[in-house]
């Protein structure tokens, strides 16, 4: 996966009218619930089972956190 | 055979109103993850007691056994001193020689007490146990609270066992885990108490740790996910269920949802889904039926049985 994709899979979410920089963007629990089903979907059995995951509330911290597990490309 | 009985907080709520009531909130939003149209709350004057009453003078119509053992399941008792068991037995007029216990493990205490109150019978200790959960958890929690007040709702159960109707055990499995305690419980602020979840959290540890504990469960039973013939897991929230089943690979119609119409009672949800099942002829006799509770704590139980 890569940057673009997950920025898609969040725009899918949450609704793109809401966001003005998806770099910036933070969500809610329930927006939080569907980005790691949508996640798990992807990479089964990866997704639930890492550190902190459940507090990467916001872009950065998940990009950070996806790129620290090599589930996304640092392009 | 399932003998038990349940009630629930005569408040029936239409979430639908409530939640298109708040700012920025749609009720098919929630509705998509929670796949909970309706909830119970108690009223005032109705508790953890007055539930427990109701559903037990409804199941001892139809007992004509004297109770000897009596286990209490209750995460929101009216009192904690003294038990609230005592005040129950003695609500439900039971023989002074009788054993009581209270359990407050919240949502994994049913298959605790499942398993204590079988092995109990199952060594002669007593020839039966009334079995009751009683959760009014709404009562910690405020009508403007977007996290809590769309999930979890009021109701009781009473279940029935004898030495004829002890389910066998084929295996069970126990876990805690004592870091996730902040992520559910009771916050103090003055003189109000509430309820606190961090959903996400109890999500992972959710979609972590029942995959593994049912997968532990069927091999020290020896069995496969296609020999179960019921699941009943806890009634948290359809994302959750859904999330355990995609990741089980369980077919839909092996696994028990009843939380659109009853909402998340906590302890409740298991015995009152096994009292449902078996009215819909769902439990099929000496097959067995995985049952699992998990939350709060953190912690889980969870067992395959098969009742006769």
């Amino acid at each position: 996966m890569n940057k673009k994709q997950l920025k898609k899979l969040i725009k899918k979410i949450i609704n793109p009218k809401k966001i003005k920089n998806i770099e910036d963007q933070t969500w809610d629990s329930l927006a939080h619930l569907s980005i790691l089903t949508e996640l798990e979907k992807l990479f089964p059995n990866k997704i639930t089972s890492i550190e902190k995951i459940a507090e990467a509330s916001n872009y950065k911290d998940m990009e950070r956190i996806l790129i620290s597990k090599k589930l996304l490309l640092n392009d | 055979m399932i003998n038990g009985s349940y009630s629930l907080g005569s408040n029936k709520i239409n979430l639908e109103n409530e939640i298109n009531s708040f700012k920025n909130l749609n009720f098919e939003q929630v509705f998509k993850k929670t796949g909970i149209r309706y909830i119970h709350r108690a009223k005032k004057d109705e508790t953890t007691l007055t539930l427990a009453i109701d559903s037990s003078k409804k199941l001892l119509k139809n007992i004509d056994e004297e109770i000897e053992s009596l286990i209490f399941i209750s995460q929101s008792p009216v009192s904690t001193i003294p038990a609230a068991g005592c005040l129950l037995h003695e609500k439900l007029n039971l023989k002074k020689e009788c054993f009581v216990l209270d359990i407050i493990q919240g949502c994994s205490a049913f298959p605790y007490t499942l398993t204590i109150a079988t092995n109990l019978i199952n060594n002669d200790q007593f020839k039966n146990c009334l079995i009751v959960s009683s959760e009014t958890y709404t009562k910690y929690i405020s009508k403007n609270d977007k996290v809590c007040m769309p999930i979890f709702s009021d109701g009781a159960s009473a279940i029935f066992l004898n030495q004829k109707s002890t389910p066998k055990i084929l295996s069970n499995f126990f876990l805690t885990d004592g870091s996730g305690a902040k992520n559910l419980c009771v916050k103090s602020k003055g003189n109000k108490q509430n309820l606190f979840m961090h959903g996400t959290n109890v999500f992972v540890f959710t979609a972590e740790n029942v995959p593994y504990a049912t997968n532990y469960l069927l091999k020290k039973a020896n069995l496969k996910i296609e020999d179960i013939k019921l699941f009943i897991f806890h009634q948290a929230s359809t994302i959750v269920l859904d999330t355990i089943r995609n990741k089980l690979k369980i077919p839909k119609e092996k696994f028990y949802y009843n939380v659109e119409l009853l909402g998340n009672t906590v302890s409740s949800t298991i015995p009152i889904s096994l009292i449902m099942a078996e009215k819909e002829k769902k439990i099929p006799k000496k097959e067995p039926i995985l049952i699992m509770g998990f939350g709060v704590g953190y912690s889980l139980s969870g067992g395959i049985f098969s009742f006769d």
